[in-house]
């Protein structure tokens, strides 16, 4: 363990270190690529100046919000259509078909209907997590094991009870694998969103930095859009661990 | 409809049930079966493969209704399921509980308290030897710990009847025999009415008051027979005693008959 995480501190370090060389030497053009230092001072000026904060603020606001929304219409959506057959085979090819528009192509359209606030971010960002938590939600509760559930009736639960104690606990892996596909598309849905119209957010920034040759800036945003996603997924991973403590540790490597 | 006779439980009488198979064609599973449980008796029944004792024990468990025929019950119908215990070949632990909260299910889905149900759990996983394992997951337990869990989260409820539909197959022979003293062990402490379905008449004499033998399809009872082995029994000791031989040796004939037939069909 100690062995790999020293492995990959070094590679990384390595990759940084060169672009930093390569820079200063003007081997690479720092111009269009940045450079680490420079990226590292920008940030200090990015977070004195409190731009930093707020930005970051307004976007984790619109992806948060996303997950939140997305997700829980998500679950809702997926139980009813895998609980109740004629729903599902009414609405299931329409969703699935719906599927298949790109949706982002649509955050102008959304723009236009919610405004360049932060609902259009909001609604943009939950409609990719929805996606992703419905289907894995629905595939969840469509595979829940039915001698499980013939077991618990013949216990004497009601369907109610069925659904509580045996349908929902089981999908909870498939729940919580649609939500971590969901963590990466909330943030696309928001930055993506912010790139269409807004007046703020990291996206914004993005944008407007970019425009202005400013690629210290562009590179700042998306190392904090690296930590956000790093410091989600890792929440994601210790819920996972705790939510998923009756599963066999299905760790075969061998270190 | 409700039972007068003293002392039986469960009464059926011709009972008729039949499938549609793949194919179409009607297959007879049951016809004209007569039977009657016992209260606190463990009854064994046994068949060739594929007779249709499942089935059987399906209609009497309440899991779907015969064709013809009727069903009469002399127990308290609550909460519009009967009060029954039902366990089956399969694994059928909640993968996401522990032993403890798999085995007071029953008693959770009844409303009972927290610390009431967890006082009757306890002394069961006790009587099973499962208590070191009480909080762990079913993924850590071997097949028979988990058989056991499965076998006392039926008794934790109370039921009136327990239907068994073949448990022990797929097991190893020991285990499957320390299974069969647990089943005993717990059958004399809380004298719950057993019906144990399975294909081997050895452990159906082993564990049974009584043996019912089924005709092999369209199934029907076709002989009764009382096993006068002396109780408490040893599982594996009482297989080397005259009695037992000579109690197999007669059902046996009875059995076989049907196998060869079921065979040629």
């Amino acid at each position: 363990m100690i062995k790999l995480y020293l492995l990959r501190t070094a590679l990384i370090f390595t990759v940084v270190f060169s672009w930093e060389i390569l820079a200063a030497g003007h081997y690479i053009d720092p111009f269009y690529v940045s450079q680490p230092s420079r990226i590292f001072n920008d940030l200090i000026a990015f977070y004195s100046s409190g731009d930093l904060v707020k930005h970051l603020a307004i976007t984790l606001k619109a992806a948060l919000w996303g997950l939140a929304i997305g997700g829980f219409v998500g679950v809702a959506i997926g139980f009813l259509l895998g609980r109740i057959k004629l729903l599902a085979d009414v609405l299931e090819p329409i969703v699935t078909a719906l599927y298949g528009i790109p949706k982002l192509a649509l955050a102008p359209i959304f723009i236009l209907w919610f405004g360049v606030g932060i609902e259009s971010k909001i609604f943009l960002s939950g409609l990719l997590v929805f996606y992703l938590v419905f289907f894995s939600t629905f595939s969840g509760v469509r595979s829940v094991d039915p001698q499980l559930i013939g077991a618990v009736r013949l216990l004497g639960a009601s369907r109610i009870q069925i659904l509580m104690k045996v349908i929902f606990p089981s999908s909870v892996p498939w729940i919580l694998a649609g939500v971590r596909g969901g963590i990466g598309a909330s943030l696309i849905g928001a930055i993506v969103g912010e790139y269409m119209g807004a007046s703020a957010g990291i996206g914004w920034m993005i944008m407007y930095a970019t425009s202005f040759f400013q690629t210290d800036r562009v590179m700042s945003c998306i190392f904090l859009l690296l930590l956000i996603g790093l410091t989600l997924n890792l929440l994601l991973k210790n819920a996972e661990q705790y939510l998923l403590r009756w599963r066999p540790n299905l760790d075969f490597s061998t270190n | 409809m409700v039972l007068t006779v003293d002392n039986i439980l469960l009464s059926v009488s011709d009972l008729n049930k039949s499938f549609k198979s793949s194919s179409g064609d009607t297959v007879e599973a049951l016809k004209n079966l007569n039977l009657e449980i016992k209260r606190q008796e463990f009854l064994a029944i046994v068949g060739p493969s594929g007779c249709g004792k499942s089935t059987l024990l399906n209609i009497l468990a309440g899991l779907y209704p015969p064709d013809s025929g009727t069903i009469a019950r002399d127990m308290a119908d609550g909460n519009g399921l009967r009060n029954i215990g039902h366990i089956s070949q399969a694994d059928t632990l909640l993968p996401w509980r522990t032993v403890v909260q798999n085995v007071e299910l029953g008693l959770e889905l009844r409303g009972v308290s927290k610390g009431r149900r967890r006082a009757v759990v306890e002394k069961l996983i006790e009587q099973v030897d499962l208590s070191q394992f009480k909080n762990n997951y079913p993924f850590e337990l071997s097949g028979g710990m988990k058989k056991r869990a499965i076998i006392i989260r039926a008794l934790a409820y109370d039921p009136d009847i327990i239907f068994m539909d073949e448990p022990f197959v797929g097991l190893d022979v020991q285990t499957r025999d320390l299974l069969e003293e647990d089943i005993l062990k717990l059958w004399h402490e809380t004298r719950k009415t057993i019906v144990f379905v399975t294909h081997d008449l050895a452990e159906a004499i082993t564990l049974a008051d009584r043996v019912i033998i089924m005709s092999s399809r369209p199934s029907t009872v076709k002989s009764e027979h009382t096993i006068h082995l002396p109780r408490p029994r040893s599982t594996v000791d009482i297989k080397f005693t005259e009695d037992f031989t000579e109690t197999y040796k007669k059902i046996w004939d009875d059995l076989s008959a049907e196998v060869k037939k079921s065979r040629s069909k």
